[in-house]
């Protein structure tokens, strides 16, 4: 019985081996025949489907290197940088970096891809034209006062122009450069009758004061 | 060299035999589950799906009605959970038909339209732009249909769909034989009978891709499309490495029942010359 | 101290090495406007000012430079061979080589990237911030940030490869 056991034990352990010995050869011919193309597919993947949750959130350095007029780091897309204030007009609202409609719906959005307050190049803000943000953009006036409260610095400009433009304008006509620090701001237009609006009133403002020592 | 020939062609047939049934065990278990809609509706169920969508699909109208001057009241009763449930089993059902599906969005802006006047009505607006309104209707529609589809990106896709499950079932039945004959073939011929080795090599197999793919990607962190997608999407996941790891096991476990049920070769051949 | 050390070493670089650029050279290859096919092809506004920005923030070696750039012109050579203006109207062969050149660029570098709800969305490295995001497909009324067709793979490609090589280091500032 004893050895009778010992030698069905003995066979177990001889299949097990052999089946371990065909594991490992088509685990080797697997890799020999696709491993760079299972390695490119595993990067890809955890390159673009998987973001992990990092629970300390980074505190951004955001600061203004005054030489050469840019920011040292910049805000996380979403996170809000500051405030803008219009006192001509009751304006006061937080700005988000990043103008998607999720921000727009708790402050006015930067759009990413234009300069930032203090970097010398256009910077284009959207705010709905809801009371909490821009309603009353269409009141201001040539010369009101526009002031970017920004964490790194405090930015005033002054109002040169307004304009009523197509919304495709807008894409179409808008040029992003750093030739001259211009402050662009928009809203939909009309504000008082509902629906879609493919206008937006634009308002064009020039820098003439900062005070960037936070 | 005739016995040594016949060893190694045992060998093989057991490789070859492994392989099989690991194929038909992996197809099998895709056929029955992410490629069938059944099972793909319960995991909707399961994961809350509807509910969330439901959700989402509020929040995103919102975006709009904040730039348009309208109350969110207006989007109250313009569609309901079970218009969402119908409306996404009815293309997830288009999907595995291989056709494309426009959701009908009629109703929808019927009622908004209708919550869209006696809001105006209400409100006295002055200066109604009817176009504008329009837009408008179409554009909360256009939401709706968006969220449903996930943005129209699986209707390229969709026409594949049948023709892999038809591939995978013939593909099945193919390999079953295939199997077999095999089987036949070494009864008849070869003689090796170490049929635990076919059911061990499948499962320490499954088991090793489970094992380098749960080590190679972060699978919980995964996120495809939107979170409400992912949640769902790593659910599916789940389930199929617990399925496989259940098959895996089995596989072990009948294969050393078969192993310690296996009369001793040496104590029947003592038994017959008693 | 460090400054001045970078300096040196990316002078020595330019010195030794045969085809080594400069960042001034990169932003501009990247920002460019490439005639190809009678289409014109370039990063939009937006996505240039993101490139620089960002070449501005973070250190690019002589190597990742000149990486990015020869994957830049392959993807115009493919283009131009194409004979077409759209990704869409390519031949297979010629948008399978445009996906492996991009699966390239995506496994050789570090961007962290993903697409949310046809949003392009670009994290900054080790973290779940989001550096960048852009609509992959225009909607009507904001500001369009990308065009339909190849024009969206190739700026999305110069995006993400100049995206991608600014985030390996970290520049340190003095």
């Amino acid at each position: 019985m004893h050895r009778l056991n010992k030698n069905k034990a003995k066979a177990i352990v001889k299949n097990l081996a052999v089946a371990f010995f065909f594991t490992s050869f088509f685990i080797f011919l697997v890799l020999i025949i696709f491993q760079k193309k299972i390695d490119k597919t595993i990067t890809l993947i955890n390159k673009v489907a998987v973001v992990s949750a990092s629970n300390d959130k980074k505190k951004a350095n955001i600061k203004m290197n005054k030489l050469e007029k840019r920011l040292i780091e910049y805000p996380s897309y979403g996170d809000v940088f500051g405030t803008i204030k219009i006192p001509s007009q009751s304006i006061e609202v937080s700005i988000y970096h990043g103008d998607a409609l999720r921000l727009l719906k708790y402050g006015v959005g930067h759009h990413a891809g234009t300069y930032f307050p203090g970097e010398g190049g256009t910077i284009l803000i959207a705010g709905h034209n809801t009371y909490a943000q821009f309603r009353n953009l269409p009141n201001i006036k040539g010369n009101d006062e526009i002031i970017i409260d920004a964490i790194y610095g405090t930015y005033t400009y002054k109002v040169e122009k307004t304009e009523i433009i197509d919304a495709k304008q807008l894409n179409e006509s808008l040029s992003i450069n750093d030739e001259k620090e211009e402050l662009i701001l928009y809203t939909c237009y009309p504000v008082d009758t509902p629906g879609f609006k493919t206008k937006r009133f634009v308002v064009y403002a020039s820098l003439v004061g900062d005070n960037n020592e936070k | 060299m005739k016995n040594k020939i016949k060893k190694v062609s045992g060998y093989v047939f057991l490789f070859i035999q492994s392989l099989i049934l690991l194929s038909i065990t992996i197809l099998l278990v895709l056929r029955l589950t992410v490629l069938d809609k059944s099972f793909i509706k319960n995991e909707l169920n399961k994961n809350n799906y509807y509910k969330k969508i439901n959700d989402e699909i509020k929040t995103e109208m919102t975006y709009y009605t904040d730039q348009s001057g309208f109350d969110d009241s207006i989007l109250d009763n313009i569609f309901s959970l079970i218009d969402i449930k119908n409306t996404t089993n009815s293309f997830i059902s288009s999907i595995y038909n291989g056709e494309t599906y426009t959701v009908n969005t009629s109703q929808i802006e019927e009622k908004l339209n209708n919550n869209i006047n006696k809001y105006i009505e209400n409100e006295h607006f002055q200066i109604v732009d009817q176009e504008q309104l329009n837009k408008f209707v179409k554009q909360i529609a256009s939401v709706y249909s968006d969220e449903i589809k996930l943005m129209g990106y699986l209707d390229k896709v969709c026409k594949y769909i049948p023709k892999l499950i038809d591939f995978i079932d013939y593909a099945i039945v193919v390999l079953f034989a295939l199997f077999v004959l095999l089987l036949i073939l070494n009864e008849k011929l070869i003689k090796r009978r170490d049929y635990s080795v076919i059911l061990y090599t499948s499962g320490f197999i499954i088991l090793f891709i489970i094992i380098g793919f749960r080590s190679s990607i972060d699978i919980k962190n995964l996120l495809i499309y939107s979170k409400t997608i992912s949640n769902t999407f790593i659910s599916i996941i789940k389930y199929l490495f617990n399925v496989y790891l259940l098959i895996s096991l089995i596989y072990i476990g009948v294969g050393l029942i078969i192993d310690i049920l296996k009369k001793d070769k040496k104590r029947r051949h003592k038994k017959a010359i008693i | 101290m460090k400054k001045l050390l970078v300096f040196l070493f990316v002078a020595f670089i330019s010195i030794t090495s045969v085809s080594a650029m400069s960042e001034d050279e990169l932003k501009t290859k990247l920002t460019d406007t490439y005639k190809v096919n009678g289409a014109t092809y370039k990063a939009s506004d937006s996505q240039k000012t993101a490139i620089k920005q960002y070449l501005n923030q973070y250190e690019v070696s002589s190597s990742d430079a000149d990486y990015i750039v020869s994957k830049l012109n392959e993807a115009l050579d493919i283009l131009k061979n194409s004979g077409k203006t759209r990704f869409y109207d390519m031949t297979k062969s010629d948008k399978n080589k445009i996906i492996a050149l991009v699966s390239d660029v995506a496994t050789n570098t570090s961007v962290k990237v993903a697409i949310v709800k046809g949003n392009l969305v670009v994290y900054k490295p080790g973290t779940s911030d989001i550096f960048y995001e852009t609509p992959i497909n225009p909607v009507n009324g904001d500001i369009v940030q990308t065009s339909r067709g190849l024009t969206v793979a190739i700026a999305g490609v110069i995006s993400a490869i100049g995206i991608a090589i600014a985030l390996r280091k970290v520049k340190v500032n003095a």
